[in-house]
């Protein structure tokens, strides 16, 4: 049988995968891209759509002359690098914002300068840390039993012991104080918004209707920006058991855009590991249920088990009756003989 | 295209658990690589992490698929396993039956498996368990469930249904147009 008439026409049917082209594609194999350099000729669809097929059937070529491997039934290639560089995702982490201390350094123009931890202490003989624990400043106020008195200075042993206590807790409060701030700072919206408002009672102010909190404009002495102002009345508006749904507004109030924590979904990318942690928990209950345990026992499976077990013994006791028909046939067939 | 939620997540795994037991971990929790279920466009897709970041670059509108479908969900919010999640159920199934060659070609069609048909089955399935459908080559030709247990089926007789065919590789030529969401896509346009 001649097949060349067939397959002839059946290849007709296609186009063809040799394509000419005067200018090579720009291939970037890796991220399965090519860029056509050439003008384009005629801006007609159809035109545009041969030229695609044409560029479309050079890449794929290209692809086919990668070296291959065949695996499970599949013929893989492996891409070669990528050559292309594609923008991020997502826009660029904006910087952290400046501590009061670091802004401050930058106008006065305090630049920082690489010390090392340790350093040495001839008294000593040894390296000990420069601040902090163990460090000269912390042994000689651990080891102070007697401390010089200024001129004028009248106070008494006591009187000077606590005092300096009282300094240094008065000194921890005021970094804290500050680290606080600066967390605020940083924060920004966030922590400014569970601080800016105070609740008060729903009420109406001369014949306006005013929101049920009194903004609150000042933080530890420093007054608050208006995006902190924004973010706090954001937070305290729908900080009602309705979610703000049947409280009064007040002119032009934005709408908050917070929601409540039940109807936050996942984001598409950024917290795989969250997703894979519910997966995973969801998988448990899921697979835990499957297995339906009565007083430690797998009903279904042990009805099962009993039923083949049952299938067996009376197939067993079959072939034990069918042995025996065959045996007493047998002999009387040989008593009949005789 | 978003991470199901928690109730879609147990719709997704008890369809499969129906299917593979708790061999669900193992798609879960995989030791290759990442891989994550997405929902688009009511179809859930099981794909590897990398791939689905690049698939985030597509606008919704224009994306069709990525990575593998394994089902959709009804508009009354059931999941339901397409032909298309079959290499993962054949690569983890507890439960498998195998047809004749001679009944191959009907199961094909979309007919269910009979008694005359069946070639063999994993000792001790139970009745209505999820089953993975081989020929005797051990190639997945699709999935069903059980009409009978494996000690039932010595019992009944030749003409009697004993796998229900739910999805067959024939779908990809039957059901061409309703196995992606590019229908779908057009729809939306």
């Amino acid at each position: 049988m001649d097949v060349s008439a067939i397959l002839a026409k059946a290849k007709a049917k296609y186009k063809s995968t040799d394509v000419e082209k005067e200018f090579p594609l720009e291939m970037d194999l890796g991220n399965l891209t090519a860029f056509d350099t050439t003008p384009i000729e005629s801006r007609s669809k159809k035109a545009l759509e041969e030229l695609s097929r044409d560029n479309v059937q050079l890449m794929v070529n290209a692809l086919f002359e990668l070296p291959s491997k065949s695996h499970d039934r599949a013929t893989l290639v492996e891409l070669p690098e990528k050559t292309t560089r594609l923008p991020r995702a997502r826009k660029a982490p904006e910087p952290r914002k400046p501590t009061r201390w670091e802004e401050f350094a930058r106008i006065k123009g305090i630049k920082k300068r690489k010390r090392s931890k340790m350093v040495f202490d001839e008294e000593v003989g040894d390296y000990i840390p420069r601040y902090g624990y163990k460090s000269k400043a912390d042994m000689e106020a651990k080891s102070e039993w007697v401390v010089e008195l200024k001129d004028g200075d009248n106070a008494t042993a006591e009187e000077v012991f606590s005092r300096r206590k009282k300094e240094k807790k008065a000194r921890v409060e005021k970094q804290k104080k500050n680290e606080e701030r600066n967390m605020l700072r940083k924060a920004g919206k966030s922590l400014a918004g569970s601080s800016g408002v105070v609740r008060t009672k729903r009420g109406k102010k001369g014949g306006k209707s005013i929101p049920q909190g009194e903004l609150v404009t000042q933080m530890h002495g420093e007054k608050l920006s208006t995006d902190q102002l924004r973010a706090a009345i954001s937070v305290q508006a729908v900080s009602t058991a309705s979610y703000g749904k049947f409280d009064n507004k007040v002119r032009n109030q934005r709408k908050s855009k917070l929601k409540s924590a039940k109807r936050r979904k996942l984001p598409v990318t950024g917290a795989e590991g969250v997703e894979k942690e519910k997966l995973a928990k969801v998988a448990d209950r899921v697979v835990n249920k499957k297995v339906k345990v009565n007083d430690g026992i797998d009903m279904s499976r042990a009805v099962n088990m009993y039923q083949v077990a049952h299938d067996r013994e009376r197939q067993r006791l079959n072939d034990h009756t069918f042995k025996m028909r065959d045996k007493q046939q047998k002999m009387s067939k040989r008593a009949k003989r005789k | 295209m978003r991470p199901l939620t928690e109730e879609e997540m147990k719709n997704v795994l008890e369809k499969l658990s129906h299917y593979i037991g708790s061999n669900i971990k193992l798609l879960v929790e995989r030791n290759d690589e990442e891989y994550v279920f997405r929902l688009h466009k009511k179809r859930v897709y099981y794909l590897a992490e990398d791939l689905m970041k690049k698939a985030m670059h597509v606008a919704r509108k224009r994306l069709v698929a990525m990575g593998t479908a394994l089902g959709k969900f009804t508009a009354s919010g059931r999941f339901l396993l397409e032909i298309t999640c079959l290499d993962y159920l054949a690569q983890y199934a507890q439960f498998k039956v195998w047809v004749k060659p001679s009944s191959e070609l009907s199961f094909l069609y979309g007919n269910h498996v009979l008694k005359a048909g069946l070639g063999r089955i994993t000792d001790g399935t139970p009745k209505n368990q999820g089953v993975v459908v081989y020929n005797m080559q051990d190639v997945p030709l699709g999935f069903g469930t059980t009409a009978y247990s494996t000690s039932d089926c010595r019992r009944v007789d030749g003409t009697a249904i004993v796998c229900f065919n739910q999805s067959d590789v024939g779908e990809y030529l039957r059901d061409e147009d309703g196995l992606s969401s590019a229908s779908t896509a057009m729809d939306m346009e």
